[in-house]
């Protein structure tokens, strides 16, 4: 019995530490919120600017658990779906989003680049200069 | 033979960009390089085509392409498509080669707002589904369907205002007053065009579109045409249709209607592996034509970058049955 309350207990508290996947952009954007679409479209490179400034999404590397749960909960694409996506847009002449290696390196290029929008844990998310303008649910 | 040599430089030249000392270069399969400095990607794709018939028999490379585009500034982009014909062809068994080379697309895009982006130069006449999807690789079957053909031409020199005024409608209007960039590759010659569609999002999976237009038929007459569109996406699923009515007046005062439609339907079946359907009927009462085809296709793709198709198309005379089969690449 005892062991079971120790695994319940672990498993509430592993819950408790997963935070929301936060969308950002820098505080000198004048947009406060998107919606879902708006965030999916831009992904997407389907809309490109928010708030009249070009918009430029930031994605983390292809096997990064964040990037999986974005793509398959905000895209609604599986990976093969997402690729043929892709494909059209690159005989288009479209690039998909920039693709930085760690969550730092976003929120520093976030901050820096008006118009850039990328994704982080929530729990990451204690600097100065970012604002979050969408939030995912975990 | 000249051409080759010209192709093989361009494709070294390729490859030798990573060697570039103060370039920051990637490159992806079937993505291209990306010349991070110059904010400009080179790539391409390439087709190897095959069809049989009882008394027909063509395979031949049907083009290599090469693709040149960029956005140097934040709101302009430029895109380039050069293209090779018929690298290799035979006809049964008789060269057919031509190695004919064309700009297939040669624009630039300013982006003055999201509801408002224009475009200048040849490019893909935005209308419908499948014409905008028009390259091999890109496409589900081999074959294409007759809306693609007979309504309006594939592709439009002139200019081209676009956009997306609402986040579920996009439009897009083109105007062409002037002589084609490479008209030998157009399916129709025309001077004069001007047309446009608008696009709906219906929930998260269904786009409906509404298109017209008009365009001239150099010295024979006209054509104006109006058609329907829809595509519902699901995970591994795609379903769709679309309908163009064509009323064709000759300089000799002589009218006639065609009319077309298909549906087509997707399913992926296995990892990569992908089953088509498609009923297409091309009605057209000038030259009291009719047909109607039925298409069963595989769609194997056993990388994102390359595509193995197969498909056998029953027509309404059992004679004009048809294989047709590819290989198509991006690189």
């Amino acid at each position: 019995m005892g062991v079971r309350r120790l695994l319940v207990l672990l498993a509430v508290l592993s819950f408790c530490r997963a935070g929301d996947i936060v969308f950002i952009v820098s505080e000198r954007v004048e947009v406060e919120k998107l919606t879902v679409r708006e965030v999916r479209k831009i992904f997407l490179r389907e809309k490109d600017f928010i708030d009249a400034i070009t918009a430029f999404p930031i994605n983390l590397p292809p096997e990064n658990p964040l990037r999986k749960e974005v793509e398959s909960r905000i895209l609604g694409m599986d990976e093969e779906d997402l690729q043929l996506f892709w494909n059209r847009k690159y005989l288009n002449g479209i690039e998909p989003p920039l693709v930085l290696s760690s969550q730092e390196a976003v929120k520093a290029f976030v901050r820096k680049i008006p118009g850039a929008i990328g994704y982080i844990d929530e729990d990451l998310l204690r600097d100065e200069g970012l604002k979050v303008v969408f939030r995912l649910k975990r | 033979m000249k051409m080759l040599v010209w192709l093989f430089l361009a494709v070294l030249a390729l490859f030798s960009l990573p060697s570039f000392p103060h370039e920051h270069v990637e490159y992806r399969p079937g993505r291209g390089f990306r010349i991070h400095s110059l904010k400009m990607t080179v790539g391409g794709y390439s087709t190897f085509f095959y069809k049989s018939r009882r008394d027909y028999e063509e395979y031949k490379l049907e083009e290599i392409s090469l693709l040149l585009y960029g956005d140097p500034l934040s709101r302009v982009r430029y895109f380039l498509e050069l293209e090779l014909h018929d690298v290799y062809r035979k006809v049964n068994g008789r060269d057919r080669t031509t190695r004919l080379v064309d700009i297939e697309r040669l624009y630039v895009d300013y982006e003055f707002s999201e509801a408002l982006k224009l475009r200048v130069g040849r490019f893909i006449t935005p209308l419908g589904i499948w014409n905008p999807i028009h390259i091999d690789v890109l496409k589900w079957t081999v074959s294409d369907p007759a809306v693609v053909a007979f309504f309006f031409p594939n592709f439009v020199t002139g200019v081209q205002l676009f956009g997306s005024p609402t986040l579920e409608t996009d439009y897009a209007l083109f105007f062409q007053n002037n002589r084609g960039i490479s008209e030998r590759y157009n399916n129709l010659l025309s001077r004069r065009s001007a047309g446009g569609e608008i696009r709906r999002e219906i929930g998260d999976n269904l786009k409906v579109a509404v298109n017209g237009g008009w365009f001239d038929l150099e010295g024979h007459g006209e054509i104006s045409f109006a058609g329907a569109n829809a595509l519902f996406t699901a995970p591994g699923t795609e379903i769709s249709g679309e309908m163009m009515y064509a009323l064709e007046r000759r300089d000799t005062g002589e009218e006639g209607r065609r009319f077309s439609y298909y549906l087509q339907g997707v399913r992926r079946i296995l990892p990569g592996n992908y089953a088509i359907l498609r009923y297409c009927y091309y009605r057209e009462t000038a030259e009291d034509r009719r047909n109607r085809a039925l298409t069963i296709g595989w769609n194997f793709r056993p990388y994102y970058f390359l595509s193995l198709k197969a498909e056998y198309q029953f027509r309404e005379r059992g004679r004009l049955n048809t294989f047709f089969a590819s290989v198509s690449g991006m690189f």
